[in-house]
């Protein structure tokens, strides 16, 4: 049951992360090529993958189907 | 020299069809699930190609070049969140419920879980209207960007169409080999197509971004001239300029569409075991950006006056103007194959579900089951499959919408069906009037938003500014919610089949 909180924490967080920070009119450039709002978001994608790699270690659900179990074949 | 590059690529797709036709089992499930030995690389691969389309490349780089850079923010890093949450929260739950009951298609499910034979006449003509203005996105992009990159080629024999092989000419020619794959190798090829497509056109983008970046801003070396490339952008387009909070957020709601689409659901069932979806669920997010970046990047570059694109440029050419300007004709060649890769990558999955779909919930649903053979069913599938490839073909030579919007507009429909499919994996107390309910208040008011918005001709509507898509899921799930609670409940069968651990 923690470890769901968990999840949907990370969830949360990652929309949080996602909506909170807004570059609206910052027009700087990081390196001198790429805006600010780009790179920002670019890092949120590797935050992303990130958590949902930590969601799959942690949270992966015990109760599905085996691979072993098929349908029928037609 | 472009031509014959991208011909070699067509006959290549149509070589992978025929070959993975070689092993297929003669079984509809092969044709249709490849048997469910899909493991996570080719998993992810072929999910991946299938929700990159040309909305991805082709509309992203046209609306960056319009909007600016909030476009990224405001599709690709919240499908980053998204789509990976469809995967875990409705795509293995599906799987798993599919492999055990041993359905095919979305209305199979919903047909034995709502216990009611009619959902399935009113979501399949929901599901194809929606699907079909999908497929048009594909055909209209790969038109445009053939004839873009081809454009002086054939000054006399194509003179109406700048002297590009014509865009009625190319969409044909990309339907009738996505077709031929399609024919011949079923899911499997779609999948080994998929896969081949993914890894083509996510290198291909990155030589791309290379030579555009390289190319445009004319600096001493890459850096230097991204740095001149950015430079010469409009202020407002290096930012979120434009973008209002509202509309911004009612964004996240556009991705959400995955959890409904037809070929993406006939993509997880595919899947070897629950295990091959953590690749897709992690990686997915990356990938986004690997394609999404770069397609944003040169858009806000094309902006600025180094790009010269000229005023009148026909909708959606933006990127294949470019590299048709930057790059010589052999790399124009192999760079319009990988634009088409991304395109046709979703067009075969889309195809192939409508066949299924048609064959599995209509033709076999209604007619004795036992009256056709496995390769009759195929050839069943193969037919409705040709039908919907002319269907979509003639209406593809219509006046076409910018991609971004109609793409926005198709994405929304599928989305405000999502609480229908959240409801039936973990809402015990859904009926099928609430279904019902669910499927008509969608379909309902995206017909009604979309005739407001002159049928996706005014760019700029918005509702309460915001995407209508906000209000078409406050509608579908308040009258799912509210009518299955006044209805009565479920049978206790179909509560203990579907949620087992109730039982127990």
């Amino acid at each position: 049951m923690a470890m769901m909180r968990t999840y949907w924490l990370l969830v949360v967080l990652m929309i949080v992360i996602h909506q909170g920070v807004w570059f609206g009119e910052d027009a700087s450039l990081v390196a001198g090529f790429l805006p600010w709002g780009l790179f920002y978001h670019i890092s949120v994608s590797f935050f992303m993958a990130l958590s949902w790699w930590k969601i799959t270690q942690r949270v992966w659900p015990t109760d599905l189907t085996d691979e072993s179990e098929t349908g029928f074949d037609t | 020299m472009q031509l014959a590059i991208i011909i070699g690529y067509l006959a290549l797709l149509i070589a992978l069809g025929v070959a993975s036709n070689r092993v297929l089992r003669g079984t509809s499930r092969d044709y249709l699930l490849a048997s469910h030995t899909i493991g996570p690389v080719l998993l992810l691969l072929s999910l991946f190609g299938t929700t990159m389309t040309g909305f991805s490349l082709v509309g992203s780089t046209g609306e960056a070049y319009r909007r600016g850079i909030g476009v990224y923010g405001l599709m690709a890093s919240s499908s980053g969140i998204i789509h990976s949450l469809c995967f875990f929260v409705i795509g293995m739950r599906l799987w798993s419920i599919s492999r055990r009951h041993g359905y095919i298609t979305q209305i199979q499910f919903f047909r034995e879980r709502l216990g009611s034979n009619g959902i399935g006449l009113v979501l399949f003509p929901v599901l194809v209207g929606l699907i079909v203005p999908y497929l048009l996105i594909g055909v209209l992009a790969g038109g445009s960007v053939v004839n873009s990159v081809t454009r002086g080629a054939f000054p006399e024999l194509f003179a109406d169409s700048g002297g590009g092989v014509p865009n009625w000419l190319a969409s044909l020619a990309i339907c009738l080999v996505v077709l031929t794959y399609v024919f011949f190798g079923g899911m499997r090829g779609t999948a080994w197509a998929n896969a081949f497509q993914t890894t083509v056109f996510m290198v291909l983008g990155v030589v791309t971004f290379y030579v555009i970046a390289t190319r445009l801003g004319q600096g001493d070396g890459l850096l230097a001239s991204m740095q001149a490339a950015s430079e010469a952008v409009p202020r407002e387009k290096l930012t979120f300029a434009g973008i209002s909070r509202p509309l911004f957020a009612s964004y996240l709601l556009v991705p959400l569409s995955i959890g409904m689409f037809p070929h993406v659901f006939q993509h997880w069932l595919t899947a070897k075991s629950a295990a091959s979806f953590k690749l897709s669920i992690v990686a997915h997010p990356i990938f986004i950006m690997i394609v999404w970046a770069p397609c944003v990047l040169i858009g806000a570059w094309a902006s600025s006056d180094l790009a010269g694109i000229p005023d009148g440029l026909p909708k959606n050419t933006e990127l294949a103007f470019l590299v048709n300007k930057l790059a010589g004709p052999t790399l124009v060649g192999l760079l319009s194959a990988g634009i088409l890769a991304a395109i046709m990558s979703s067009l075969d999955s889309q195809f192939l579900c409508l066949g299924t779909i048609f064959t599995n919930d209509i033709v076999l649903h209604y007619t004795d089951r036992n009256r056709f053979s496995g390769r009759q069913v195929v050839l069943l599938a193969r037919l409705f499959i040709v039908v919907i490839v002319a269907v979509t073909y003639g209406l593809s030579l219509f006046e076409p919408r910018r991609v971004f919007t109609l793409g926005v507009w198709v994405f929304s429909g599928f989305s405000s069906l999502v609480p229908l499919v959240v409801a039936a994996i973990y809402w015990r107390r859904l009926t099928k009037a609430g279904a019902y309910a669910c499927v008509l208040s969608a379909a309902g008011s995206c017909l009604y938003f979309f005739r407001e918005s002159d049928f996706g001709a005014r760019l700029d509507y918005s509702v309460f500014g915001m995407l209508p898509v906000v209000v078409m899921m406050f509608a579908s799930t308040a009258a799912l919610i509210s009518i299955s609670l006044v209805t009565r409940p479920p049978a206790q069968r179909t509560l203990a089949k579907f949620f087992p651990e109730m039982a127990q």
